[in-house]
């Protein structure tokens, strides 16, 4: 017979703020969250229950009935941050563990419980070890899980042990909302008097699953143990990293390249057999001397070559400065990305056309990866708009430049220059610009763009003109033509 | 010299035209354009509303279409004569048969094949083997459009036009291309794109107006537009001139299968007294007589008695089969049509006056509401498309469009307001 451990974390988001060092925890306060479009307490504190607020309620009435009320929006990603340390902590009790999300565990502890001296020393420990950790727990154990999920959070007790082979019984007397079942159902049941698991074991299974459909009959038949419902263990992040440890010190620069050649390889071959490939590699070098030196390299394109990561440390290894040797290493990889396969050619070395990728790396690991910028498309009419530039590390494909649709000159003046009118037309006939002289040839337009009215900048209509100079200059005219004055600006040129 | 506005899109070409046509006709009064017509994308929709706006205000008003092939080549079509719009409802009809609710496939051999006695102007693209193929087919009807974009090319593409349009011997018309009616409208525009896109406004990019100038212009405006070529502008009025179609040619037309061999007016009178002794099996008041004359009459004078026939076949189709029907609405103020079986409620206990349901001064037919069993009103439209020809019955159609509530809505989630 499986026994089951649930373990319910009923003030989880309080209890982070509270490792946190948070001192409104003292005072009248509670965590929001929004549902259904209304922003409702889902967790509060002590002195918040005394003063009358319950969790449910609306913030606005609770603030009515307590004006000094704290509050906090919940913050489920952290929430399951501390949720998964549990679950990786809850190894101690059992290798057996699933995260029953938001705030709960499950343990499968078939046959762990007489190394803690008996099941009900093993839930005093799980408690007290909780409550050393500042983090307030009810914990149940049962023959399935949903009899341990059920008395966790509806038990009479902070610690429950059912009976074993006894389930029927020890759930009774508990709400029909430990069967988790969707709201409309349970409601369903509420109407009809059910409360109760005692009350449904005298209705035949077929009338409920007709009156309230497959889900509550098959719920209980799991949790009363009539179907198989096991836990099921949710599996830790794959680490990608090898390490290795020298009976003496090396310290030559070929020594060390010839053990990260090793370690590369064990690590690369592990990522090609998944189809990944790592973003970056740490490698710790412990000196027998100076301690940990880690050294990062990144990639502009997921990597799985050791080759290439070789190629990355060869210049930080080469810097490294080794007095007496070091003996231990370990090369990890980290942001794991799946990898595209490549074709690849049948003769000879397969064909690289594209090198950006290995220059932004190169680039990048030489100059720090903040440095190595790359223009993108943007997608607007205005000119000042049409591109802007992005860490390129930041980018895992090649910017797409399409044909802009309108003419636009290779040269865009941040900030337009403005022309020293001779003879004046729409364009100017004879302008000066930059102290010399220009004559309109020709002149097409005017591109009429106004600004985009979302947003809040507020900038004037233009007008563009394309003039070609008697010069052979080709410049891209600007006016403002709401403009009183009427001036004109040189934007760009084009080539 | 004069302007006349040949291309302006209305509502009715969902998600892209940002104003009424109500609002185009009002507005190009007020610029005083001398005609305008209003030419949605595949669609007749819009004509109705335009017509009635433009007869109120007095502004020429030319039926038109923009008729979009399914290679992107656009050409605008306005019917001279009754023919001509009868052919491009046609035209349209098979269009649309063709493709998918809401879509229209168009092939260039259709328009050659339906294209006689309009105007056409080829729009956008395609002009060279659309201006070869129409000007041999359609000769003086085709003209080459120049329309301009706004977008600082337009003295090319006008210089372009121009060139082909000499080397193929067709002569230039000038468009407006409007969207919109005011330069207002661009944020509505930009939203309706957003809508068409299914993005949000800070997603849209170039797919916006770069600009309000597509909006509709007055003469002097347009004038500067076109300054090199004056003669665009003034074929613009003479298409408008020679485009004498009006929605008021339009006629009812009723079904002839309904007299059994006897004039419709005879045939409706026998039937009504046949039907006033069912009802009346003692003989009728000299009331009710005197009503069934006064409406004979009316509807004889009217010429009305084909359509009242017609109900009849419908309504008499029905009772044999035992399919439910009843008729409702201004009808029971009929003794014709209580006589004939249409309408239930005895007209001598309803006190509403008989010139609501027909007069001489409403010149429009009177409309006779019956409804029918839902669950076997598949059984009618079978029999109507059996008795008068599948080309000849139609099933009326909606529009449906947007009410403030679900407007509000939408545009909040195109704006990103949260």
């Amino acid at each position: 017979m499986h026994r089951v451990l649930s373990i319910w974390l009923p003030q989880l988001p309080l209890n982070r703020l509270e490792r946190d060092g948070d001192l409104r925890l003292q005072e009248v306060f509670a965590i929001t969250a929004e549902i259904k479009n209304a922003w409702r307490i889902t967790h509060l504190s002590s002195a918040a229950y005394a003063a009358g607020l319950n969790a449910g309620m609306s913030v606005p009435d609770a603030r009515a009935i307590a004006p000094e009320l704290l509050t906090e929006p919940s913050n489920p990603m952290r929430d399951e941050n501390l949720l998964r340390a549990l679950w990786r902590w809850a190894d101690t009790l059992s290798p057996w563990v699933s995260v029953s999300s938001p705030d709960g565990l499950l343990l499968d502890i078939t046959g762990c419980a007489h190394l803690f001296g008996g099941e009900e020393k093993m839930v005093e420990h799980a408690s007290s070890r909780l409550a050393d950790m500042q983090i307030d727990s009810r914990i149940a154990i049962a023959d399935t899980k949903g009899a341990a999920w059920a008395l966790s959070r509806f038990g009479r007790d902070n610690l429950t042990l059912a009976p074993n082979g006894n389930t029927a019984d020890a759930l009774e007397g508990i709400s029909l909302a430990g069967l988790n079942l969707s709201p409309a159902t349970l409601n369903d049941l509420r109407r009809s008097g059910l409360n109760t698991f005692e009350q449904l074991y005298a209705i035949k299974s077929s009338e409920l699953a007709r009156r309230f459909g497959l889900e509550l009959t098959s719920a209980l038949a799991k949790t009363l143990g009539h179907s198989i419902d096991p836990v099921l263990p949710k599996s830790a992040d794959q680490i990608y990293a090898a390490r290795m440890t020298l009976p003496e010190p090396i310290g030559l620069l070929s020594d060390l390249q010839e053990v990260l050649q090793r370690l590369a390889e064990s690590v690369c071959a592990r990522l090609k057999k998944r189809s990944c490939g790592a973003r970056r590699f740490h490698l710790t070098v412990r000196c027998v001397d100076t301690g940990d030196h880690n050294l990062i390299v990144g990639f502009a394109k997921p990597c799985a070559t050791a080759g290439a990561v070789i190629q990355q440390y060869l210049q930080p290894l080469d810097k490294l400065k080794i007095e007496f040797g070091a003996d231990w290493f370990r090369l990890e990889a980290k942001q794991i990305e799946p990898v595209q396969p490549q074709q690849q050619s049948l003769v000879g070395e397969p064909e690289v056309s594209d090198y950006t990728a290995e220059v932004i790396s190169t680039l990048g690991n030489r100059l720090g990866f903040d440095r190595v910028w790359q223009f993108v498309a943007l997608d607007s009419h205005l000119p000042e708009q049409e591109f802007c530039a992005v860490e390129a590390m930041d980018r895992t494909d090649q910017p797409v430049w399409h044909q802009a649709p309108r003419k636009r000159p290779l040269r865009l003046y941040q900030s337009p220059e403005i022309l020293h009118i001779l003879t004046p037309g729409r364009p100017p006939q004879l302008f000066q610009w930059r102290r010399q002289v220009y004559k309109t040839l020709q002149a097409i337009g005017p591109e009429r763009l106004t600004p985009e009215w979302w947003q809040n900048k507020k900038s004037p209509l233009r007008d563009y003109w394309r003039v070609q100079t008697e010069s052979g200059l080709r410049l891209w005219l600007l006016n403002y033509p709401g403009h009183k004055k009427s001036e004109w600006f040189v934007a760009g040129r084009f080539p | 010299m004069s302007y006349a506005e040949l291309f302006a899109k209305s509502n009715f070409s969902f998600l892209t035209g940002a104003s009424h046509a109500e609002e185009l006709i009002l507005q190009a009064s007020e610029l005083g354009l001398d005609a305008i017509a209003i030419t949605d994308k595949n669609t007749f929709a819009g004509v109705v509303r335009g017509y009635a706006a433009a007869k109120e205000l007095g502004v020429k008003y030319i039926i038109g279409v923009e008729l979009v092939f399914r290679d992107n080549v656009s050409i605008l079509a306005y019917p001279k004569t009754r023919q001509g719009y009868g052919n491009l409802c046609r035209l349209l009809t098979i269009g649309k048969r063709r493709a998918a609710k809401g879509e229209c496939h168009l092939d260039l051999a259709d328009l050659l094949e339906w294209g006689d006695e309009c105007m056409l102007i080829i729009a956008v693209g395609g002009t060279a083997k659309a201006g070869r193929v129409l000007g041999e087919r359609f000769p003086d009807q085709v003209y080459i459009g120049m329309a301009p974009y706004y977008d600082g090319e337009d003295e090319n593409r006008f210089a372009v036009c121009a060139a082909q349009a000499k080397r193929l011997g067709l002569p230039i018309v000038a468009l407006g291309n409007v969207l919109m009616h005011h330069a207002q409208r661009r944020r509505l525009a930009d939203i309706l794109s957003c809508i068409r896109e299914k993005t949000s406004i800070d997603k849209l990019g170039r797919l916006a107006q770069p600009n309000a100038e597509r909006r509709l212009k007055s003469e002097f405006e347009i004038r500067r537009v076109f300054k090199d070529y004056p003669e665009a502008l003034q074929n613009s009025m003479s298409i408008a001139t020679s485009c004498e179609f009006s929605l008021e040619q339009l006629q009812y037309e009723y079904p002839d299968e309904v007299t059994d061999g006897l004039p419709p007016n005879e045939r409706l009178r026998q039937l009504t007294e046949s039907g006033l002794k069912n009802r009346y099996p003692d003989g009728c008041s000299l009331k009710v007589r005197a009503m069934v004359e006064k409406e004979l009459t009316l509807i004889n004078e009217l010429n009305y008695a084909r359509y009242f026939l017609t109900v009849y076949d419908i309504v008499a189709f029905a009772r044999s089969k035992n399919i439910l029907c009843q008729g409702r609405g201004s009808a029971a103020n009929s003794v014709v049509c209580y006589a004939l079986g249409i309408t239930e409620a005895s007209p001598e206990i309803i006190s509403m006056v008989f010139e609501r349901f027909i007069s001489a001064a409403r010149n429009e037919p009177p409309d006779i509401d019956v409804d029918f069993e839902h669950e076997r009103r598949e059984e009618v439209i079978q029999h109507i498309y059996q008795k008068y020809g599948r080309h000849r019955a139609g099933i009326c159609s909606t529009v449906i469009h947007f009410r403030s509530r679900a407007a509000i809505h939408t545009c909040r989630s195109m704006l990103v307001v949260l």
